[in-house]
């Protein structure tokens, strides 16, 4: 689905005579159907690297393929965003129109579909996130939540293979963080999407099918959940979390106690703990 | 305070005015501005009342929403009336056997002005009430389309317009926010000389800016990746079109405008 | 400042048809040093009650008094109640305004009237509480990073020396580094100045790590106040609320449901893992006693 080679990203600050390189050789393949999650702290490069899975910004060395076709090809720009869908941090600033269906509606009517068509896919995005009774509301009035829900009918309705997530969550309250989270799930489990999502939240990363760990431009793990937030150590030294559970975890082996490294949930802390118990 | 402003809200129901054009209500309100200001006895301007009320069942909007968009206004028609009954020439008003500097004429002709813009502000509530501000945008661009062959960007000029509205709300918002913290850093808005004022409005100002072209900056970027590219080969989800209601509008409309102007000329 | 808040109500667009009663029968004592902290839902009430405490709002009825000073009552002097009290809102960094960091930050000072060695001292001390070095003093606060920004403006109200200090969510939005790092300053701040501190968050974690005090915020009133040991006990109703627990919160309920004797007043990992460490050691003990018999 998405593939990137080698791929580099740089650019010159006006204060600045150096060169700085955002992305730094980054090899990193999405397959369909999968989810993944680039975890790192804030300034590591991966908002950077999720806007060059739609074109929105173009390498500066290396390649990056979207089902085979080459961003730098510049006809094939419209198609390429047209399969992989963005969701971003802000709910406010990417809701265009004053009416929710509306709204959904703005990808489909710049992609010159009809109207009947519009109607169906607007109907059918909203209803999968779970917003079609409030289809006629102001998006102003709407929770933090419930925009971004919107902000995710509106990429649907376009009917991408891909849906990208920067820090979808960022700005929202632990409700809303939930309603976004479960409805990505509802995507990828119902309706086969790839979904790449954007997080420093680990507890939003330990859902994914892959963790990638991203840290100054470059790709330090790309792995299991289960195998990556093992490593408590490592993460640590990069700034990150871990579920504390598995820091316990990690705390009680050190303690010479026998328990495993890669629990994650609360469930399996407890079945661990009770063989002990 | 500024949420209280409704003029250009939308009213999300099901009405008959909500079904028409966008270019009949357009065009048919400028005709009824015109037809408020030609009002000019008792019976024309009985007329235009009964129309102007007829509007408001047929919006289906609660009235209360009509006489809420009227407050911002209200002390302009104060204002206007109290100018013209003090300073209409004419017959002076006697009360309680003083003379007052209030005139008969005067009074009349506040009268006659407060309702003009009374009914001039329901006439233009009904059509942002009763039309999203994304179909009234269409509209205005449809209307706008024989400017385009001049060569004047009127999708582009109907986008920005429906995006200063969608953002307005949000802006307020804002404002009310950076006004509040600056207020509990010790900002003083409303003290000292106007020089001292204006320049106390900088703490405000400057970040509202500044939020405002960040925002219009990840808007950007979410509409292209929404493909966005202009205005040609776009559909809509609905297409407007000149439906039978509009006809029936159109023509209760002209019978309404004929009888304006013969009764006019009659009496 | 001990903080006294007694009956208070707020209706949110009163006359309005969005009349909403925002905050009903809030009664609270806040004692002089406390680090409190207040949790709940958005909407349940909480940025509504600290923006009362520095009188951008007006309670419908009832009374607040910080110190000595009735600050409900009409007279009351609202400028000093603002130097006295210093709020910061949520991503304060949207107010930033002045072309220097220095010159933001001297903002509040300023409109104190304070002499310019004051203000100098009182920037210059505010920089370093929130750990921003002298060379930012003259760099533009709009070419900083996003963190750095934020502790530029939390410094802006650090200068006008609140002796109660009011938070919202200073750690929105900032990765984990980020935020251990706004917490650690606030904390070290709290030590060393002695001021009361409020702390409205909706990380359960992140309160549970600083505040010695809790109040949760619900549907307009406040649902429960007491040590965070006793507010964590009540998982339950805190999930009730549509607020999330600590993960060690959760971890511990579930082994008690599991029929664990476990002190349900844990929610930290420390107190976790030394509780945890000790009940296997008594368990293997007593298998090996069982052993040898």
């Amino acid at each position: 689905m998405i593939k990137t080679e080698h791929l580099r990203y740089a650019y010159q600050t006006d204060t600045e005579e150096t060169i700085k390189f955002v992305l730094d050789d980054v090899n990193l393949t999405v397959n369909k159907g999968e989810f993944v999650a680039v975890l790192g702290h804030n300034g590591c490069g991966k908002s950077t690297l999720a806007k060059h899975f739609n074109g929105l910004l173009l390498p500066s060395g290396g390649m990056v393929y979207i089902n085979g076709m080459n961003t730098k090809q510049e006809d094939l720009y419209q198609e390429i965003r047209k399969n992989v869908g963005m969701v971003f941090q802000n709910p406010d600033n990417q809701i265009v129109a004053t009416v929710v269906e509306e709204d959904v509606a703005f990808a489909p009517e710049n992609l010159g579909v009809p109207s009947d068509e519009i109607r169906h896919r607007v109907d059918e995005a909203l209803k999968t996130v779970g917003m079609y009774e409030l289809r006629l509301h102001a998006p102003h009035l709407l929770s933090g939540g419930q925009k971004q829900r919107v902000a995710i009918a509106g990429a649907i309705a376009m009917e991408p293979e891909c849906i990208v997530f920067d820090e979808p969550t960022a700005m929202l309250d632990p409700k809303g963080r939930s309603e976004v989270i479960e409805t990505m799930l509802k995507l990828k489990n119902e309706k086969n999407m790839t979904v790449v999502l954007i997080t420093h939240y680990m507890e939003e990363a330990a859902r994914a099918d892959r963790v990638v760990v991203m840290d100054r431009g470059k790709i330090l793990r790309d792995d299991t959940p289960k195998n990556i937030f093992s490593e408590v150590k490592f993460l640590k030294g990069l700034g990150l979390d871990v579920p504390q559970v598995t820091e316990l975890c990690y705390l009680l082996a050190k303690a010479g106690i026998p328990v495993p490294q890669d629990v994650l949930t609360v469930e399996e802390c407890a079945d661990a703990l009770m063989q002990l118990l | 305070m500024l949420k209280d402003i409704t003029l250009g809200q939308y009213f999300p129901i099901e009405s008959p005015m909500h079904r028409m054009d966008p270019r009949s209500k357009i065009v048919l309100l400028i005709f009824m501005i015109v037809a408020i200001f030609i009002a000019d006895n008792p019976i024309t301007y009985a007329l235009v009342t009964v129309f102007t009320l007829l509007i408001i069942l047929l919006s289906k909007v609660p009235i209360m929403m009509y006489i809420k968009g009227l407050k911002p206004i209200l002390f302009v028609i104060i204002f206007t009336a109290v100018l013209n009954v003090f300073l209409t020439p004419g017959t002076k008003i006697d009360l309680w056997g003083y003379t007052t500097p209030m005139t008969w004429e005067g009074l009349i002709l506040a009268g006659k002005m407060a309702l003009r813009l009374i009914l001039l502000i329901i006439a233009s509530s009904a059509l942002t009430y009763t039309t999203s501000p994304i179909i009234l945008t269409d509209g205005i661009e449809k209307l706008l389309k024989p400017l385009s062959y001049l060569k004047v960007p009127t999708y582009e000029l109907a986008m920005m317009m429906s995006i200063a509205i969608r953002f307005i709300p949000t802006l307020i918002e804002e404002t009310e926010k950076i006004t509040k913290a600056q207020q509990a850093r010790g900002a003083d808005f409303d003290s000292g000389s106007i020089f001292k004022r204006i320049k106390a409005l900088a703490p405000m100002l400057v970040p509202l800016f500044v939020s405002a072209f960040r925002r219009a900056d990840e808007l950007a970027v979410a509409m292209e990746s929404r493909c966005y590219q202009g205005g040609e080969h776009r559909t809509r989800l609905r297409e407007i079109h000149f439906k039978g209601i509009d006809l029936i509008a159109v023509l209760v409309f002209v019978l309404f405008f004929a009888a304006i102007i013969v009764l006019g000329i009659l009496f | 400042m001990a903080i006294q808040i007694s009956d208070l109500n707020y209706i949110y667009m009163a006359g309005s048809p969005f009349e909403k009663l925002a905050l009903h029968d809030v009664n609270l004592t806040i004692n002089d040093g406390e680090f409190i902290g207040i949790i709940g839902h958005t909407g349940s009430g909480k940025s509504t009650l600290i923006q009362h405490l520095n009188g951008l709002l007006k309670p419908s009825s009832g009374t607040i008094t910080i110190g000595d000073t009735v600050i409900t009552d009409k007279k009351a002097d609202m400028k000093a109640l603002r130097q006295k009290v210093g709020l910061v809102f949520q991503y304060p960094e949207h107010q930033l305004f002045e072309e220097t960091v220095y010159k933001d930050i001297a903002y509040g000072p300023k409109n104190m009237g304070l002499s310019q060695d004051e203000i100098d001292e009182r920037v210059r001390e505010a920089m370093n509480y929130v750990g921003l070095s002298e060379k930012y003093m003259n760099r533009s606060p709009f070419e900083l990073s996003g963190g750095q920004k934020r502790r530029v403006a939390i410094a802006g109200v650090l200068a006008m020396r609140p002796e109660v200090l009011i938070l919202d969510e200073p750690a929105a939005g900032l990765d984990p580094a980020g935020r251990e790092e706004i917490l650690t300053q606030i904390r070290a701040l709290y030590l060393e100045r002695k001021m009361t501190v409020l702390f409205v968050s909706h990380s359960m974690e992140d309160v549970a790590r600083t505040a010695g005090r809790i109040i949760v915020m619900n549907k307009g009133t406040v649902a429960m106040d007491g040590k965070p040991s006793e507010i964590f006990s009540r998982a339950k109703e805190l999930r009730e609320m549509g607020l999330d627990v600590p993960q060690i919160t959760r971890l511990i309920d579930e082994l008690r449901a599991r029929g664990v004797a476990i002190d349900n007043s844990i929610y930290t990992l420390e107190r976790a893992k030394a509780t945890l460490q000790m009940l296997i050691a008594k368990k293997e003990k007593k298998e090996q006693g069982d052993a040898t018999c």
